[in-house]
């Protein structure tokens, strides 16, 4: 994805302070080196999670919201609309990536959207699994020589929904995160700010939504394996 | 000299009647507080960090002074047990906090933070870093990050030790998740210098300097940073992760809920380990920087030294499960890590080694920052071996959690990270205020830190080997000779380092004015005014090669070094290609 243009400014003489305002491919490699560092967050944490799966002696399983089959679909779809937006500005077809960055917004805010009625779901499945603990007698396993099998099924219950919870809560917020300067970007497109030649706000937009679409495929792959 | 046509990026002549410096560039309250100026934020991380220092030394001087006496000097009970419980409590929040600040807020921001920032783009020739907005946010994030870890001290002090190990930092009925949270930020902050550093060197090198013609305190910045982007998202989370489990009782740490806290200390180590190369790689960039200068001979081995940075960096990946050998790790596991432990040594030997070959027959000048260089090689070497020790499985068994590896990592932080910093402060303060310090006193400090260091350590290398835990507020009296001794040596470096505030802050204001190059470097930073002007530079430096002294003589109408004209024949202009 580089070496193909340079990115320029359209006044690149301008000068702020003394200084130059655009150092040509600064942004693109900052970006990248912005993913690579997330990436490292959602893969250890993934790992993570997986070693302390292994270390159940008896998983027990729960069915995943079947809301996370539409959520993915839309986060894959708006991939490809910024794709597409991408691709129109690289050809100065403004108007095509209007439409592409708006489509890509809507389809992230209604991720976002769905995401929340999971977790209203899932919240559900937490709330009987806590019932069924209150139930337990007596209450507090004892600290020495291990938890009881009913109260150690209910935790584990309980740890995969707070991992389901803590992957999905930590994609939304690096999603929201997504969202906001999209929305920046949608607007500078709107003004007409973005050519050919001059268009890094939409390539950072892209670069980090193919990053954000990577990290939930793995996230559902472990959820899937997991559960 | 090859003289190739230096940055494009264009300048404006600065045409005034008084010389304007980038201290003087604007002198409101407000043109310090938003500026982008990477000089600016460089002193201001220098000043923060420093305060950040003087704090944690002052709790190392309580930790000391309790362990005059064996039942504790300051924090000791009234007879029963339960009161010492309580007086104790106080202590293990003495040693905690001594630990975050000395480890958060200071070793890991302090030479990046100051030194990279200041230093950084002026050995480049450029204007700035790539990012001027994320280098001023990240410093915001450092500084907020440090007040929260201020206001959870005033709450409630943390006292789980600066490893937060789990099931203990879960109980602890003390501010906890302030004071995680307060990391978590300086975290942040960390992981953005990281990017902007990187991206600062991938992209504003001038023409002509190619990658192996950076000057070698570039490559331990490049290498710091390589760490801090991608082993710092594993401290957030863990920390995230903690924090959750004392507000909602996930139940991963906890094994009264299922959880594993080995599972904590893996994720804590896999960006601890990491963050003790943060700490020494740029300190042997600017260890490598100075050497030569001081040596008037040019550096030995450059590309072993600017490689060997990349692989500390790179292995330092691999070795965190040596912090925890005896935490319940398989044996083939230990064996690993282990080795891999060895492994990383050799690379810091290179370094040791090419230095020392730098020195051999060279005129070495023993001016201050190069004797804080000697005693950085001395107090390292120490240090380093001390760790190979402790890097052999057996004898990690029965060194764990002794004084041996508190002696071992003061002298690896202390005597490497802090001291490499100090020769670096040392080394660029001429070019930061545009003052001199007084020489004489200034070695003398130097001499008697030494002394203070070693005389606070080594004891506890011995004591620790004798069998002395760690972390405790009181001791057998078999050990009072040594504590006694670390405690005296503790002493000596407070004077020493008041010693050194008092001529430092001396110089800003009495101390002679600086020439461009007072030590005769010949990287670009020298190429300016001392202390440079807002936009760094006046005329476009040349890139040459940084350790070509050969046309630097002193000037004593100056009292610093020149350029002269080279013989004609080596003045005929070579095409750069990079």
């Amino acid at each position: 994805m580089s070496g193909e243009y340079q990115p320029e400014p359209p006044d690149a003489s301008k000068r702020y302070g003394g200084k130059p305002l655009h150092v040509p491919g600064a942004g693109t490699l900052g970006i990248s080196l912005l993913v690579v560092s997330l990436s490292v967050l959602f893969v250890s944490s993934l790992i993570g999670y997986i070693c302390y799966w292994f270390s159940f002696p008896r998983p027990v399983t729960i069915r995943l919201p079947w809301g996370l089959w539409l959520s993915t679909a839309v986060l894959l779809i708006s991939s490809f609309t910024i794709h597409w937006a991408w691709s129109a500005i690289r050809h100065d077809q403004q108007g095509m990536c209007r439409k592409a960055l708006l489509a890509t917004l809507i389809l992230g805010l209604t991720f976002l959207g769905l995401q929340i009625w999971n977790w209203t779901e899932i919240y559900g499945v937490l709330q009987s699994a806590d019932r069924a603990l209150s139930a337990l007698n007596p209450q507090y396993p004892s600290p020495i020589g291990g938890m009881r099998t009913a109260h150690a099924l209910v935790y584990e219950k309980k740890a995969l929904l707070a991992a389901f919870f803590f992957f999905t809560v930590l994609h939304a917020l690096h999603v929201l995160g997504g969202v906001i300067p999209l929305s920046v970007v949608n607007v500078k497109a709107r003004q007409g700010i973005y050519s050919r030649n001059y268009h890094p706000g939409v390539r950072y937009c892209l670069i980090y939504w193919h990053f954000l679409d990577a990290a939930w495929i793995l996230i559902l792959i472990t959820l899937l394996i997991t559960f | 000299m090859t003289t190739i046509t230096g940055n494009t990026m264009g300048h404006t002549p600065a045409v005034a009647a008084k010389p304007d410096n980038y201290l003087t560039h604007g002198k409101t309250i407000g043109s310090w507080l938003f500026t982008l100026d990477h000089k600016r934020i460089g002193i201001m991380y220098l000043i923060t960090a420093l305060l950040a220092f003087f704090i944690g030394g002052m709790l190392a001087e309580v930790i000391r002074t309790q362990l005059l006496v064996p039942q504790g000097l300051i924090f000791h009970g009234t007879g029963s047990v339960a009161s010492s419980y309580a007086a104790y409590r106080y202590y293990n929040q003495v040693f905690t906090l001594h630990g975050i600040i000395m480890v958060f807020l200071v070793l890991i921001p302090i030479i990046p933070g100051a030194l990279g920032n200041f230093a950084m783009p002026l050995m480049l020739g450029a204007k700035d870093v790539a990012f001027p907005k994320l280098n001023l946010i990240s410093y915001y994030l450092y500084l907020v990050g440090a007040i929260l870890a201020i206001v959870s001290t005033v709450l409630g002090a943390v006292d789980t030790g600066w490893t937060f190990y789990t099931p203990f930092s879960i109980q602890t009925e003390s501010y906890v998740v302030v004071m995680v949270l307060g990391i978590f930020l300086v975290g942040f902050s960390s992981i953005f210098t990281g990017i902007n550093f990187m991206v600062t060197i991938h992209k504003l090198r001038p023409p002509g300097m190619s990658w192996f013609r950076m000057p070698l305190f570039l490559w331990a910045i490049y290498s710091t940073s390589l760490i801090q982007v991608a082993a710092t998202p594993v401290v957030g989370i863990t920390f995230v992760l903690l924090m959750m489990e004392r507000v909602m009782g996930i139940g991963i740490f906890n094994p009264a809920l299922g959880g594993n806290p080995v599972l904590f200390q893996e994720f804590f180590w896999f960006y601890s380990h990491p963050a003790v190369y943060i700490m020494i790689l740029p300190a042997m960039g600017i260890v490598s920087e100075i050497i030569p200068t001081f040596s008037r001979k040019h550096i030995f081995g450059y590309e072993f030294i600017a490689l060997s940075s990349l692989a500390i960096a790179l292995i330092g990946f691999l070795v965190w499960g040596h912090h925890i050998f005896v935490n319940g790790q398989s044996a083939e596991l230990d064996a690993v890590f282990s080795f891999l432990t060895f492994i990383v040594a050799v690379p810091s030997a290179i370094k040791v080694w090419n230095w020392l070959a730098t020195m051999y027959k060279g005129a070495i000048v023993l001016k201050t920052p190069m004797l804080y260089v000697l005693s950085f090689i001395v107090l390292f070497t120490i240090g380093g071996l001390t760790g190979v020790v402790l890097g052999a499985l057996s004898e990690d068994v029965v060194l764990h959690d002794t004084y041996f590896v508190v002696g071992h990592f003061h002298y690896v932080m202390m005597g490497g990270t802090l001291i490499g910093f100090i020769a670096g402060m040392h080394y660029w303060w001429p070019k930061m205020f545009g003052r001199m310090y007084n020489e004489r006193i200034a070695q003398w400090t130097c001499v008697v830190l030494f002394i203070g260091i070693n005389l606070t350590f080594f004891p506890q290398l011995v004591v620790g080997a004798e069998g002395m835990p760690r972390r405790y507020a009181s001791y057998l009296p078999v050990y009072q000779p040594y504590m006694i001794a670390s405690t005296i040596g503790a002493y000596i470096q407070l004077v020493a380092f008041l010693s050194m505030a008092g001529y430092l802050m001396h110089s800003l204001f009495y101390g002679k004015k600086a020439p461009m190059n007072p030590w005769g470097g010949g990287s670009l930073e020298w190429e300016t005014a001392s202390p440079p002007p807002h936009d760094n530079f006046e005329t476009t430096p040349s890139v040459g090669d940084p350790y070509d002294y050969s046309d630097l003589v002193f000037d004593p109408a100056v009292n610093g070094y020149v350029h002269i004209e080279k013989p004609v024949e080596s003045l005929a202009p070579v095409t750069a290609t990079h």
